[in-house]
């Protein structure tokens, strides 16, 4: 079997702004826990409800992130709704590490993706020994939630304003 | 076959319509430039196939919102669901097809193409819409260039036999001039005009021909 190049995936974190701010020996031992994965165009990574164990980072290609919508909006936008696309250096699955550990969003590879995928277990019982990581860790996890509603708000607005504008 | 076209801009969509109106039998019957014009029109001329970018706006799209091109998906999904007969291609690199650099040049070729078990391969829209279906997905696939190979350009079989048929002319007449094998230098000679005579002929003839064929 293939050993893991750890230089290789510090790298891929180093990348993610995430984990940029981190030691490099903690980019090591965080890289110790993970593995290299690649999907083709149209698979899916992972389905809302399924059990959580690994979040990615995106070394090639794009990730769309969809929700499943409500029976009651079905007949005017379909099933499912694109919240997001991930690019490369990008990071989605953070369920993996934050409690119930379900994706309560699906992951549907719109281009050939290669990613890291890090075990969150082990990421969390990393975290319970050094707190530092974890404050670092949580905040970028934030800010990429943060970006993410950014986004929705806007395009919620410009979105409501178009369809109130009066057409002439 | 009816084909809908839904993309943003304007230099995609001319591609796609390109690369349509060269498939025998094929025929742009719509234009979408976002995702909501998209299902509307498929919804009234259920095409026969529905070409979707995947960087596609819901209404608008926006170049600070990263989340703002992300209906492509959607829509081909939805459209795959409630009109099983149209067939829906999702294009996933338009994006980076449509960068300066890529897609243009007089022998540049656009080829519709997908990866099966791991290996790309180029198939036309008439393929696509026969083929069976094992469940109503859309069917990610990209835009592929390729060069033609050009007839004009390149050191060819004529370019060669003109170049040697030259320089035997000259030589056959330095020989002949020099007195030191009149005879040589002149059968040498009359062998290398013969070879650039022939040689320019048949590269007029195969650059018209190419040019009657495509």
């Amino acid at each position: 079997m293939k050993q893991p190049d750890l230089t290789a995936f510090k790298r891929v974190l180093k990348a993610c702004a995430t984990f940029a701010p981190l030691k490099d020996a903690d980019l090591e031992e965080i890289a110790g826990m993970a593995v290299e994965k690649e999907y083709e165009a149209g698979d899916t990574i992972f389905r809302d409800g399924d059990k959580a164990r690994e979040f990615y980072i995106i070394q090639v290609g794009k990730v769309a992130i969809q929700m499943l919508l409500p029976p009651s909006v079905h007949s005017q936008m379909g099933k499912r709704l694109t919240v997001d696309v991930v690019n490369p250096n990008g990071l989605f699955g953070w369920s993996a590490i934050i409690h119930p550990f379900t994706y309560g969003r699906s992951a549907i590879c719109l281009q050939k993706v290669k990613a890291l995928a890090v075990d969150g277990q082990k990421l969390n019982e990393f975290i319970k020994t050094k707190p530092d990581v974890g404050l670092l860790v949580l905040s970028g996890m934030i800010r990429v939630v943060t970006s993410r509603l950014n986004d929705t708000t806007q395009i919620l607005v410009s979105e409501r304003m178009l369809s109130t504008t009066p057409q002439k | 076959m009816r084909v809908l076209i839904a993309s943003e801009h304007n230099k995609v969509q001319h591609l796609l319509a390109d690369m349509v109106e060269k498939e025998p039998g094929a025929v742009v019957v719509g234009e979408a430039d976002n995702a909501t014009k998209a299902l509307a029109l498929a919804n009234r001329l259920r095409p026969d196939v529905a070409i979707i970018d995947s960087s596609l706006p819901y209404l608008i799209g926006m170049d600070e919102v990263s989340g703002s091109r992300a209906s492509g998906l959607d829509i081909a999904q939805t459209i795959s669901g409630e009109i099983p007969k149209t067939r829906v291609l999702l294009l996933t690199n338009m994006d980076t097809e449509i960068s300066p650099k890529r897609g243009s040049g007089p022998n540049v070729v656009a080829h519709f193409a997908r990866t099966n078990q791991g290996e790309k391969t180029f198939f036309n829209l008439e393929e696509l819409y026969i083929e069976i279906r094992p469940a109503p997905e859309p069917v990610f696939a990209e835009v592929l260039m390729t060069q033609q190979p050009s007839v004009k350009k390149g050191t060819g079989l004529y370019e060669k036999a003109i170049f040697f048929g030259a320089l035997c002319v000259v030589l056959g007449w330095i020989l002949m001039a020099t007195w030191i094998s009149t005879v040589v230098g002149g059968v040498l000679a009359v062998a290398g005009l013969l070879t650039v005579f022939f040689s320019v002929g048949g590269s007029l003839f195969s650059s018209l021909w190419h040019r009657m064929t495509t």
